[in-house]
Order: C-alpha cells, then structure tokens, then sequence
C-alpha cells in the first residue's frame, strides 16, 4: 500500500501554521510519554538488583515511588498528546469539509451531475469523519510502538548489546506480521464491502420494485437472486474474519517467542556473570509493555488503509476541473453588450451532448442543430416529451453547460465570453426541481440577491406568483419558517416560493421550466398573467408539459429527441404542423371546426 | 393490525434482542463448543509462558545451568505455539459460526419482507428499511465479527490469569486483582463525561450533516441564483461548531487510555512493592515476581476492553432491535387457510360496494361498485387523487377492503390465493421500473421461462426494439441504475413489452404511455389495442383521447363512481364526464385561438 493519499492529507496539514504546531506538540507529547513508560522497567532493574538481590527495602520503596512517578508523568504527557490529537484530527476534517465545499461551489452543473449528489454528500461527511477520527488515532498511537521497541533497543545497547539483540530481532518480526496482515487482510475486508454493496443493491432494486415484484409474483425469484449475493458475501465475510483471526494469537506468539529468546539470551548472560539479573527483568517488561501499543497499531493499520481511500475520493473532489470554466480575460455581460442588455437571445445551429462518466462528450447528441431568436419582451414557449431536450435548451442559456458546436448569444455576445456571475445577473432561471432552504420565507425569496430586496418587493413578487395568500395565512407570514428542503411546504407552494424568488429579481431574461406543473390549470393561468405583467419587456422562455399552459406564447418551438420539428404561434402551428396538432389532440382531444 | 410506523431510532430496545441475536450463532452448538474450549485452553496456554518464566529464573538461571535451561525453554516454545495455534482455531471457527449466523438472519429479514404486504413498504420509507438492513444489521456484524472474539478472548484470558495467578502466589495476585475496580470505576466516570460531550457533538454533526445535504441537494438553486456565498457561510459555520464539538469530545474520550495505562502502571509498581517486600521476608521468590509483573499487565489489558465490548454490544443490541422489529411485522394481507387456486378465468371482473381507505378514517372509495364483463375494455377517468389508482390496488388485492368484495368469475379475490390472482392479472404502472440487468432480463421478469426470441418478439410489439437495437449492446446492455440513462418513455416501452410477454387473460394499463413521444404512441396504440383484445382490461389516463374508445367508461370523484357508460352517452347525458371532458378545452378561451 503506498498510501500516496495519505501523504497529500499530511502535507495538507503541515501547510497550516496551526496544525504544524499542534501536530508538533503533539509528538513532543508522545516522546514525553514514550521516555516515561521506558522509565518504569529501569525503576523494576533498580528493585531486583539492589532491592530484592541486595536485600535492600529501602531500594524497594525508593524505587516503587520512582515508578509511580514515572506512570503519573508518562499520563500527564499522553492526556496531552490526545489534547494535541483532538485538535490536530479535528481542525485536518474542518478544513477539508470547508475546502471541498468551496471548490463544489466552483464546479458546474455537469461536474455535480457526474459526481453524484449521493457520493458527494458521502464524501462530505462520512469520508471526511473517517479522516479525521484516523488522524486523531495516528497521533496518538502511530508511532507510539515503533518509538517505544526503537527507545527500548538504545537502552538495553548501553547495557549489553547482546541484550538489545533479542529488539532487534523482535522488530522486524513484528513489522513483518503487521505487514502481511496488512497486505492479506485489508484486500479480503475491501472484497467484503464491494459484496456487501452488490447486496445492497439487489435489495434496494427489490424495495423500490416491490409493486414490480409482487405483480409478477416473482418473490421466490427475488430470494434466490438475494440468497446468491448473501451467499457471496457470507463467504467473502467468512474469510476475512477468518484471516483476522490470525491476528491476535499471532502478536501474542511473537511476545512469547520474545521472552524466549530474552530468557535465552539473557539467563546465558546472568549465568555467565557478564550482566546482572535486573537487566533480564528490564528486558522482559519491555517486551510485555510493548504489547498493547502493537495491538493498537494493529487496529490502527486497517483504518488508515481505508482512510487512504477517503482521501483518495476527496481529492477526486477536489482535483476536479469545472466544465464550464470563465475565461480568463473574460468581462461581465452589461459590459460586453455595450452598457445595456436588452434580452435579445439567439440560439445558432447548437448542437450539444452530456459529459460521459469518463469526462468524455456522448457520442449520441441531446440536441441537434437549434436554431431559434428571441426577441426582447417575447414569450417563447418550449413543448415536448419527457427527454425531449427541453430543460437541456434552457439550461444552456445560463451556461449550465456549454454547448458542443454553435453558439448561444444574449444581445449578441456569446454566453461564453462573459463572466458566469454576470450572465446570472441577466438571466433567472426557476428550476424544474427548485430548492427551498432553511431559514424564513423571506429569506428564501430574497435567496442570493446580494443586497437583500425590500419588503415590498418581496410581496409584490409573491403576490404575482400567487404565493402570498398562503404565506400570509401563516402566523408569521414572511418571516415564517422553512424547514429544511422545504419540507414544510406542498410541491405546489414549493414552486411558487420559486417562481417568487425569480420575480423579486427583476431579470432581463426569465426562465421557466416546467415550474406550474403541480398547479391546477386555473392557477397557473393567473400566474403565467401576472408574471407576463410584472415583467413587461423581459424575454421570457417557458417550458411546459401541458398544452393549456403555452396557448399564448409568442412562438411555441415543438422539440422531438432534441430536434426542432415546430416552430411558431398556436394558431399557425395547429394548420402546419401535424406534430403540433397530434400533441393538442393527444392532450385536448380533436381541434375544434371552428379555428 | 397495528398500523403504527415501526419504532424510530429513539424508543427504547427490547432487552431481550441481545439473546435472541445469539441465538443465531448458537445454532451451531457444535462449532460453538469448540470455540469455546479452543479459545480457554488457547488463552491458558499463551499465558502460561509467564509462569515458566518465573520458574525459569527461579531454576536453570538461579543454577546456572543452561542446558536446563534450553530444555525449559523449549518447553515454554511448545507451550506457546500450542496457545498460538489453539487460539487461532477457536478464532477461525468463530468466524465461520458468526458469519453463518448473519447469513441466516439477513436470508430471514429479505425473504420476510417479501411476504409483507403493500401497505407496510408505504408506511416505511425505503430509506428507512435500507438502513435496517444495511447499517443495523452491520452493527450486528462488528460485533459478530470483533466483539464476540474479543469478548471471548478477554474473559478467558482474566480468568486464565487469575487461575494461573493464585496457584502462583495468592499475596501478590491480591495486589495485582485490587486495580479490577479501580480501573471499572475510572471507566464509568470517563464514560459519563464522555457521554454528554459525544451527545452534544452528535447534535452537531447532525446539523452539519443536514445542512450539507441541503446545500448539495439544492446545488444547482444556489448556482443559478449566485448565492454561493451565503452557502458557504453557513456550512463553514456549522462544520466550525462541529469541530468544536468534536476536539472536546475526542479529547475526553481519548483521555481514557492514558488514565487506564497509568493505573495499570500503578498496578505493576504495587506488585514491585509488594512482590519486594514479600521476597525479602521469603514468601515468594525473585522468579516469582518476574511472573507477576507479566501477570499484571495481561490481567489488566481485558478490563480495559470490556468497555470496548459493551459499546459494541450495545449498538448491535440497539440495531438488532431494529432488524427485529422486521422480522415481527405480520404480513397485512394473509391467504385463507381454504384459499383455491384460480385457474384459467374468462374475465368477468366485479367490485360490489366496495369501500376503502388507507389510513383509518380516511375515505378512499365509497360504496364502488362496476362491473367488466370479459373482453371488455373499461376506461377509468377522473381528477388526481379521485382513486382510479386505488381501484386497481383492490382488485389485485394488494389492499383489503373495508366492506363489499370483489369478484373475478363469480370467484371472490378473498377465497383465492394472491399468487394466482395476481398470475392472471398484467399490470403496467405509472412509474416504469427496470432493474440494473440486461434490457432482456427485464422483460423476461414477466416470464422466467419466455426463449430470447420471445422476448424479443415482445419488444417488437411494444416498439421497443428500435431503440434497444441503438444500445451499446442492443438486448444485452446492462442498465445501469435502473435505466436511468434511458428517457422515461423508453422506459414505459419495456415496461410494455414485459406486459405483451406476460400474456394474461386480465389487464390494467395506469397511465402507461404517458411519456411515450407522439408518433410512437400511435404504432403503440394498435399493439395495445391488439393486446387487448378478448381480455378484460381497465385504463387508467389523463388523456382523455386513450380512453374514449372503451366499452365502459367509469368516472370517479372523491372515491364515488359518479358515472358509467360509453363516451357517446356520457358526452350526451351532459354530467360529470362531460364537464371534465370540455375542461380540457379551457384554452380555447384565450383569444389566440378563438378568433
């Protein structure tokens, strides 16, 4: 394992002053605890040899308050350790929560969609929560063996290099057991988890197929599919705790063999006169001691492994290039269209397909060959079936993605030569799936404007959206809470929470994407209205779904699998387009003789 | 029939759950035994050496004679590897039992949720039931897999010691048992420290957690809207709090080791104290004390583990309880001890003052009573949430009704067995559902034992294949996640070709085309209607135009059936059906069109 992740969190770590410092204390701290409990088996030498040999008490006594000094002093400096420990891991999993987010926020939609918001929020939390908890265990137990086995190795060297020759054959053993441990058994408990998660998924797809599984009354097809995967995985399981089974009796073994070859080396030396009996009892104790720092380390090994592979993920998240980058010399939108935006939006032959998992574009293009002007103050209404390329058109325009080949221009200037922040100022779209936050109402219209609106503009706006009769029939009214994801809220004030949020900021350009789908028809009708009055000459694009909803736009484009196929007003599209037509009767039944 | 959500996180566990968890394990009584007895005579002999070390130093290196003393040595090397590899064994077959055991209760917990009825999968979240069993359940397996071996090991290991001990010298072993309490004291105290430092750092992840779920979730509103600032702000904040949170946590936690390795140094410099004082009055021997400060060290190693072992067997109590609570849901809906098969059926399907609800008190259908006779094709319209869906939910008996019965052939549904009820019925719901396999294993879910030929035939029919044939690997593309690269449409066509291979005498459509592109839907139209020739069949949809070909239409309105008959009568008869049915034509009135 090379753990060259690992090696970039530790840089990371050195590279703030904070966490140099406390990582460096708290090394300090573990010499200082390292050297005490090194301290005890020289007080037990002392005992032996001048108290119970020498037939001394007084050495006894003396000796047993050295020890209890030693003990007490090798405490103070391990609680400080864990102190330095606590904020080393800590401040390690609060800088790179801050860090990912942040660089999340640079990325474009295309990154997130690739990343997954499910990975990502893992890579939040729960990777970030195993970085820091193995830090923290890395500070305090890391290098606490090796120092203590190395520490022993130079003192019993000054009391007889025969002696520290049973160390330093008993550190490479140990090194070598850790090792092939940790070569043998860290691949078996990764075997286990890649198993566990195909189980996961078998059941998963079971759960949300339920209806699918008991309408084909396939459940004893859904056991056996479940039962091969858990067999799978019983196996899998079986034979890492198998090879964790080695682990312990193993370390155990290798102390004995210790005091073998201590009892052996050092009882020849004692018979032979060359060191007193005292020195075998030092030897002896380190050996002992050593014990539970090796089985701490063992534990320790696995987690850092895995915490390797958490590293490995952020950093995924973190070397991650946006898609959809500003250019370096690139000026703001009002600047570029010569001081004033005026809403004139022209889609020019674009052509564009999704990013692969790869980063690669796909081969089979979401949209082919657009073409469409609008007009300031138009309404431009987009139909289409579910994958149709609809929101994809619109996403376009504020450079959620850029396009593959043609180009998008507002007043002229191509989208992509501006900066993104700028664009935003001019074009509010409300998303298919809007977001609500928590906080207050108020705050939640007023989201992300940067100087917070007016009161009455917060009204206004949701007034036209048609938002305000059930804001206002809370008790707190604009300052009543939102839960978190508006979880308190109905998928129909949800959207019009949205569509408020958008109207409160003026846009030049406003997107609508299939934002009144929950609303009732007579609903709708009202706020498409008032959104049309309080808009005035803005440029407005409208993606729906229902028929009824785009009647009165002044060019319904038709989308069929990314391709215009229709492009006009309502009247001209029900003679000349047969597409068009079949849509209205689909939804609406024959046309009526009368237009 | 409790209709109580299953017990959140928060009620307390069943203390009975821990047994019952064993009881899994013990089903092996055999193998069990067997870890037993290795792991006592494992621990007793890797512990022995320390004995032999005393008797060692006492023997051959007081007498100075080495050859004695090599042969004492190779005594204590068997010994030891004899311990080794008992212990390993124990450790081994361990593994073995505690993984068949969670074999079996994740084998039990899957196949009972497929009994459980539809009524259960909708009071419980399906992220609820995962995490059941997912994260409770592998709270189980640490502890299956760690805790149980070194629970095992630790109380073989303090009794080993203590047997061995006071055979050795009961004075000092006096001197060494005097910490068990102390070091249980000290660890409830740091326990209740820690507790409320760890409660309070948990609230505060939570809110973390929370809060970086929304904001990622809620990603693209924050990009679109610019308010990146605000949102980085408030996860800065909260992650700040967080680490607050944790370095006093942590802090206290990790202060136990240095607490409990200083007590057991006090531990040994009593021993060197007394072990002193005892050989100067020539109770007990240098070698004697040799043994003991090995003795103390590995007596007080498992007390420090206990609390270890608790906290495990405490979270898998606590999610054992959960996974439990599974496993002692009854299945809503039971087959009659007397319950026939239904074998070949014409299709005479009748609902007889049938009502319904969900949740008690809450009315679905009221008093339905309809009736298809065999072929015939029975349209259900009306406005969402006015029970079309339900209707269908007890006719396949996925719920029981209230009051009334249903009949198919003069048979009622609660006098035959679910299975060949639903065998006889073909169901396509509004939301399609693809598992993660082959395009052609998803349709072949419809019958197991259909050629690929047959599938593919199916396909044809439900003008799927022009777009399978574009896959990757046409028929053999693996869908990954669930189809979600595909469009919903494309989706629905599987769904449909799966139906078209089902072949069954009795059909329901709910909304299955509604996102099917207009041209396809009209090739698609002569399928179904081939489908549906000579077999009963309800439809279900929003547009009124699939269904004005039915023989019977049935309008529904707050779960009343508020008109029967032909869309001809139905239109004439000027009720309900025509009102919704000129509804549509709302549009009209915009002065687009009615010019």
């Amino acid at each position: 394992m090379k753990l060259t992740n690992l090696r970039r969190l530790l840089a990371a770590i050195w590279s703030d002053p904070q966490g140099r410092k406390w990582l460096l204390w708290s090394q300090g701290a573990l010499l200082g605890q390292v050297f005490f409990d090194l301290l005890i088996p020289q007080a037990i030498r002392g005992i032996v040899n001048n108290g119970i040999i020498g037939g001394n008490f007084d050495w006894v006594i003396r000796g047993s308050l050295y020890m209890a000094v030693f003990a007490i002093a090798s405490m103070l400096f391990a609680t400080a350790n864990a102190y330095f420990a606590a904020r080393v891991g800590e401040a390690a999993g609060h800088r790179l929560r801050v860090a990912q987010y942040r660089h999340l926020l640079s990325l474009s939609w295309g990154n997130v969609d690739r990343l997954e918001t499910s990975d990502l929020l893992v890579r939040l939390t729960a990777d970030v929560n195993q970085v820091r908890t193995v830090t923290m265990n890395s500070v305090t137990t890391l290098l606490r063996a090796p120092l203590m086995i190395i520490g022993a190795f130079f003192i019993l060297l000054a009391i007889d290099a025969r002696l520290a020759l049973v160390m330093a054959v008993f550190l490479p053993v140990v090194i070598g057991v850790l090792w092939f441990y940790q070569r043998k058994g860290a691949p078996l408990y990764r075997a286990v988890l890649a198993r566990f998660d195909n189980l996961n998924q078998v059941l998963q797809e079971n759960m949300a197929g339920v209806r699918v599984v008991k309408a084909f009354v396939r459940q004893d097809y859904e056991n056996d599919r479940f039962d091969g995967e858990n067999n799978i995985l019983q196996d899998a399981a079986t034979a890492a705790q198998r090879g964790a089974a080695l682990l312990n009796p193993a370390l155990l073994l290798i102390v004995n063999l210790g005091l073998a070859g201590a009892l052996w080396v050092g009882g020849g030396l004692v018979i032979d006169g060359d060191i007193e009996l005292g020195a075998v009892f030092v030897l002896l104790n380190y050996l002992v001691a050593v014990m539970i720092p090796l089985v701490l380390l063992s534990v320790l090994l696995p987690q850092i492994a895995s915490a390797d592979s958490s590293v490995g993920r952020i950093l995924e998240v973190l070397n991650e290039v946006p898609d959809v980058p500003d250019k370096p010399d690139a000026a703001t939108l009002f600047d570029a269209a010569g001081g004033e935006v005026r809403g004139r939006v022209v889609f020019e032959n674009v052509t564009f397909g999704y990013l692969g998992p790869d980063g690669e574009p796909n081969p089979n293009p979401v949209l082919h060959g657009i073409d469409l002007v609008a007009e300031p103050g138009q309404v431009i209404a987009i139909l289409g079936a579910t994958g149709s390329g609809k929101s994809t058109l619109v996403n376009l325009l504020i450079r959620a993605y850029d396009v593959t080949a043609g180009r998008v221009t507002i007043d002229g200037v191509d989208v992509r030569d501006v900066t993104r922040s700028s664009l935003l100022e001019v074009v509010t779209p409300v998303l298919q799936q809007p977001s609500l936050f928590s906080g207050t109402l108020e705050q939640n219209i007023g989201f992300g404007v940067t100087d917070d609106p007016r009161h009455v503009d917060v009204v206004t706006a949701a007034k036209a959206a048609e938002a305000a009769p059930f804001v206002e029939d809370r008790p707190d009214g604009y300052r009543g809470e939102v839960k978190r994801r508006g979880a308190n809220f109905s998928g129909g004030q949800r959207q019009r929470l949205a569509i408020a949020r958008a109207l409160v900021r003026r846009p030049r350009i406003l997107i609508l994407d299939d934002t009144t789908s929950a609303l009732d028809v007579a609903t709708e009708a009202r706020v498409q209205d008032a959104i049309r009055e309080l808009m005035g000459d803005s440029t407005i694009f409208l993606v729906a779904q229902r028929i009824s909803a785009v009647l009165t736009a002044d060019v319904i484009i038709v989308l069929e699998e990314g391709r215009i196929v229709a492009k006009g007003p309502h009247r001209e599209l029900l003679h000349t387009s047969e597409q068009y037509r079949s849509i209205y009767e689909s939804q609406l039944g024959a046309v009526p003789e009368h237009v | 029939m409790s209709d109580e959500v299953l017990s959140s996180a928060a009620t307390p566990t069943p203390p009975k759950s821990l047994p019952r968890m064993l009881s899994y394990v013990w089903r092996s009584p055999g193998r069990i035994t067997a870890v037993v007895v290795f792991s006592f005579v494992g621990t007793l002999l890797a512990i022995l050496p320390a004995v032999l070390v005393g008797s060692i130093i006492n023997g051959p290196i007081t007498d100075g004679d080495k050859s004695a003393l090599a042969v004492d040595l190779v005594v204590l090397l068997v010994v030891a590897v004899g311990g080794f590899f008992a212990m390993w064994f124990g450790g081994r077959l361990l593994a073995v039992a505690a993984q068949n055991a969670m074999y079996e209760l994740r084998r039990e917990v899957f196949e009972h949720t497929q009994k459980l009825s539809l009524r259960f999968f909708d009071r419980q979240p399906i992220g609820d039931l995962m995490s059941r069993v997912t994260n409770d359940l592998d709270s189980v397996n640490q502890f299956f897999d760690k805790g149980l071996y070194t629970a095992i090991n630790s109380v073989f290991t303090l009794l080993s010691t203590t047997v061995l001990m006071f055979i050795v010298s009961w004075q000092l072993s006096l001197a060494v048992v005097l910490i068990a309490p102390v070091i249980l004291l000290m660890m409830s105290i740091t326990s209740k420290r820690s507790g409320p430092a760890f409660a309070v750092l948990q609230e505060r992840t939570g809110a973390l957690n929370g809060a970086a779920e929304e904001l990622i979730t809620g990603d693209r509103t924050i990009k679109a809207y610019r308010g990146e600032e605000v949102a980085l702000a408030k996860l800065e904040q909260l992650s700040d709090e967080a680490r607050e949170a944790g370095q006093h946590a942590n802090f206290v936690a990790l202060t136990a080791s240095p607490l409990s390795a200083m007590l057991s140094n006090l531990d040994i410099t009593l021993v060197a104290l007394a072990g002193g004082y005892l050989s100067l009055q020539g109770t007990v021997d240098v070698g004697t004390v040799a043994s003991f400060f090995i003795f103390a060290r590995t007596f007080s190693r498992p007390l420090n583990q206990f609390a270890q072992i608790l906290n495990m067997a405490l979270l898998a109590r606590a999610g054992g309880s959960r996974v439990f609570e599974i496993l002692d849901e009854q299945p809503e809906i039971v087959d009659r001890p007397d319950a026939t098969k239904v074998t070949d059926i014409k299709g005479h399907v009748a609902m007889d003052h049938v009502d319904f609800s969900y949740v008690p008190g809450v009315r679905i259908l009221t008093d339905v009573t309809l009736t298809a006779q065999p072929g015939q094709k029975i349209g259900l319209v009306g406005p969402t949430g006015a029970g079309k869906s339900t209707i269908i939910n007890v006719i396949t008996r996925y719920y029981d009704v209230e009051a009334g019965d249903i009949r198919v052939d003069d048979a009622s549904i609660y006098d035959v067995t679910q299975e060949t009820l639903r065998e006889r019925v073909g169901m396509v719901l509004q939301e399609p559902y693809l598992f993660s396999d082959t395009v052609m294993a998803n349709i072949r879910y419809a019958r197991l034992d259909a050629s690929d030929e047959e599938c593919i035939a199916a396909a044809k029919a439900a003008s799927a294949d022009s777009f399978i044939a574009t896959l990757p690997h046409g028929y053999d593309t693996v869908l990954a996640g669930g189809g979600s690269n595909l469009s919903q449409g494309q989706r629905q066509l599987v769904t449909i070709a799966r139906i078209i291979l089902a072949d069954r005498p009795v059909l329901i459509l709910d909304e299955a085309t509604s996102s099917v592109d207009t041209r396809t839907e009209k090739k698609l139209q002569e399928a179904l209607t081939k489908m549906m020739r000579g077999r009963t069949s309800f439809v279900i949809a929003h547009r009124l135009s699939t269904i004005r070909d039915a023989d019977v239409i049935v309008a529904i309105s707050d779960g009343r059936v508020v008109d029967v008959g032909s869309h001809d009568e139905l239109m004439a008869a000027k009720g309900f059906y025509h009102d919704l049915y000129m509804s549509q034509f709302r549009g009209d009135a915009s002065p687009l069109v009615s010019a």
